[in-house]
């Protein structure tokens, strides 16, 4: 179902609304520098607490609640003319196997909470929004042990996982900058040299071949999406968005990457039609085509003007046998193992009802008061968010924790009517081949995953052996946790400026330190050399130009507060 | 027992019942002419050929009379049904006087079986991979050179 809006306020909020403008481009830039500042403030949090051991380790909550605190305060600081300005992603701190979404609140107990160990890897996600224009953030960095410096690299599988992710995001940055100046793209990735602009296809296989180089696979979810005003993907699947614009890696594209390495029958006969095998009808299964661009392919230019953002996520490739990366669900239901609650929401803003309990009306209405498109907590409803520097912290913390439990009775009603739609808990599994092919298709392929929700087109996981996703579901007791590194950046693409890469960095953030056995080889290499080759010198190739931190010279007591 | 139009009639119950009941029936019906069910044959009649079987050497009279066709039928199931208790599943050894059960298909690896008949081509290829992966191993990136380090000695 479209909603009708007539074509003059489509124009003025799809097109208008969304050209990079000096005006535009200074909020996006703000967002950007809070983003930065956020970043960085959280790693210091864990740097003192966890490396330097100046205090007790945080858990994840406490960071977490610290720093949206934070980054809201920055929020609040500059454009108080805009109504709309708020987190567009809550800090989420993915530990290990974790993906997306783990943010535990206050209350949560010691099994959810987590406090992290030496050798975890963890990425910071976080992302706020002013009028709607976002930048979104994400850096995996490695705890190691305590003392004044690390020990040594961190090494590994984990380590083969950041390297690649953290190499294909910065060759990523470059290539989008590359759409700028296209006499610039390297003319080894180009297929027809006349026609020079970077495509989606181009983006996909470079990332490819870096994974591949590193022995590791591109995690589903993984994506290089345009993003626009109010448009950065905080509600993909529960609401189609036309004119998608972005490459995505999901299930299929490891199902038709093992079909490419078979090209013989159990026999030993040459399958003839191979070619056959391994393309895939886009239009199999599905009675629509794709009228509203909802459905994403990788037939699409990047443009001057636009906005992507870059969200890589890499796992490492099991040595021993062949299977496939897939994300499970956690929903905090069951008690055995880690299994984390669902902490963060978003409103549907479609949905309206008569609510019954005294407490979710309440709740309600605050979330409608203070709260937009984007995820929220609970605790951003509490009448103590953001913590005030100037008063008591231990008892602000105190009082948000009392908050969040009242709002939790009134939770359930909200979910349960649908008014809320909680963002999923992902946590990468690896499950082997033999066991997907031991289950017979006799569900039938129609049958979708209502709970968690994926984009258009990408419904079946597997189309080729027609496994759902609730019949991998089934899957999971076979699968292994696998470590994912991920590393997400928003660049903005403006014609007069040039590109500005609105979060992320090598000068700003160095990664950890980390050595793996592997290296770029052949072309990958000569590739990602030529494109680094030209963010290095700004005369002769592209000028990237990095948002810089805040000064947050009366922030920054607060924070020092704060870890008192 | 409450009326057709009483408003606590137990309408769920009796549907319920009636439902089981039907169910039983059928069940039943089936059962008297499944085809590996030997009920129908279980003696010697001029109308029907004495059955090869050991275990119906009894001399019972049988009270219902099956066709030629139907007792040829029967025959060459229990056949079957026991070669298959016995565990001869295996295609070779089930072509007996020539005759091949079509219902047995010829799996030459009995642990890569899937459950449907839909094994696909894809679902062969995919195989090969798992086989090939126990054999040889997966073709997996090459550890070369120094490696990769990013970052420093800094947190």
């Amino acid at each position: 179902m479209a909603l009708q809006i007539s074509p003059k306020d489509t124009d003025l909020l799809l097109k208008q609304k969304n050209v990079l403008s000096a005006d535009v481009l200074d909020k996006y830039r703000y967002a950007g520098e809070v983003t930065q500042t956020c970043l960085q403030y959280i790693i210091s949090l864990i740097n003192d607490s966890y490396h330097l051991g100046k205090h007790e380790p945080y858990s994840a909550a406490e960071l977490c609640l610290l720093g949206d605190s934070f980054m809201q305060t920055l929020i609040n600081g500059k454009f108080k003319k805009v109504i709309e300005k708020s987190i567009a992603q809550p800090v989420t701190l993915d530990v290990n196997d974790l993906v997306v979404g783990y943010s535990p609140e206050l209350t949560d107990d010691e099994k959810t909470n987590l406090t992290f160990k030496v050798g975890d890897i963890v990425t910071i996600n976080l992302g706020c929004h002013i009028d709607g224009y976002t930048s979104n953030l994400a850096h995996t960095i490695v705890i190691f042990p305590s003392g004044l410096t690390p020990p040594g690299p961190l090494l590994g599988e984990s380590s083969d996982a950041i390297v690649a992710s953290y190499l294909a995001n910065e060759t990523i940055v470059t290539l989008l900058a590359c759409a700028l100046k296209t006499e610039k793209i390297p003319n080894s990735l180009l297929n027809d040299k006349s026609n020079r602009q970077i495509t989606g296809s181009i983006i996909r296989n470079v990332v490819n071949a870096i994974a591949e180089s590193f022995n590791c696979t591109v995690v589903p979810t993984s994506k290089v999406r345009r993003i626009r005003r109010f448009l950065a993907g905080q509600a993909e699947g529960v609401v189609a968005e036309r004119d998608f614009k972005g490459v995505v890696w999901s299930e299929i594209d490891q199902e038709k990457e093992l079909l490419k390495r078979c090209n013989f029958t159990e026999d030993g006969e040459i399958i003839s039609n191979s070619n056959e095998l391994i393309t895939i009808d886009q239009n199999k299964g599905r009675s629509i085509d794709n009228p509203d661009k909802a459905i994403p392919t990788d037939d699409f230019v990047i443009l001057p003007g636009e906005v992507y953002m870059i969200d890589i996520k890499m796992a490492p490739i099991n040595k021993d046998e062949p299977g496939l990366y897939t994300l499970e669900s956690l929903d905090g239901k069951t008690k055995e193992g880690f299994n984390a609650k669902h902490s963060i929401f978003i409103r549907d803003v479609s949905m309206s009802e008569q609510l019954k309990l005294r407490n979710s009306r309440r709740l309600l209405s605050l979330v409608d008061k203070h709260q937009s498109v984007y995820p929220f907590k609970l605790s951003y409803v509490s009448e103590n968010f953001p913590l005030n520097s100037k008063g008591n912290l231990i008892e602000q913390l105190n009082h948000i924790e009392k908050d969040v439990n009242i709002f939790k009775f009134g939770l359930n009603e909200c979910i349960n009517k649908q008014l809320f739609v909680s963002k999923a808990i992902l946590s990468c599994k690896f499950i082997p081949l033999k066991e997907i092919l031991k289950v017979p298709t006799s569900t039938g392929i129609n049958g979708y995953d209502a709970a968690n929700p994926t984009l258009p087109g990408m419904e079946l996981p597997l189309p080729k052996l027609g496994i759902t996703s609730l019949k991998l579901k089934t899957l999971f007791k076979y699968g292994k946790r696998t470590v994912v590194s991920r590393y997400v950046s928003t660049v903005a693409l403006s014609n007069e400026v040039g590109c500005v890469r609105l979060s992320g960095g090598n000068k700003l953030f160095t990664p950890s330190w980390v050595h793996t056995n592997y290296q770029l080889q052949g072309s990958i290499a000569e590739i990602v050399n030529e494109l680094s080759a030209l963010t290095q010198d700004e005369r002769f190739g592209i000028k990237i130009d990095e948002c810089n931190v805040l000064d947050i010279s009366n922030v920054g007591e607060e924070a020092n507060d704060m870890e008192e | 027992m409450p009326s057709k139009n009483s408003v606590n009639k137990p309408k769920d119950n009796m549907i319920r019942q009636r439902k089981s009941h039907m169910a039983s029936k059928r069940r039943q019906r089936r059962s008297n002419t499944g085809v590996t069910i030997i009920k129908t044959s279980k003696g010697t009649n001029e109308i029907v050929p004495l059955l090869t079987n050991n275990r119906n050497k009894g001399g019972v009279i049988a009270n219902t009379i099956i066709s030629n066709k139907k007792a040829k039928k029967i025959e060459r199931n229990i056949k079957y049904a026991e070669m298959r208790r016995n565990g001869n599943v295996n295609g070779k050894k089930l072509k007996v006087n020539g005759v091949v059960d079509i219902d047995m298909k010829e799996d030459g690896n009995n642990d890569n079986n899937t459950s449907g008949p839909k094994e696909s081509a894809v679902r062969k290829a995919l195989w090969s991979i798992v086989d090939g992966a126990k054999i040889s191993g997966l073709t997996l990136a090459v550890a070369s050179g120094e490696g990769t380090t990013l970052g420093g000695p800094s947190f």
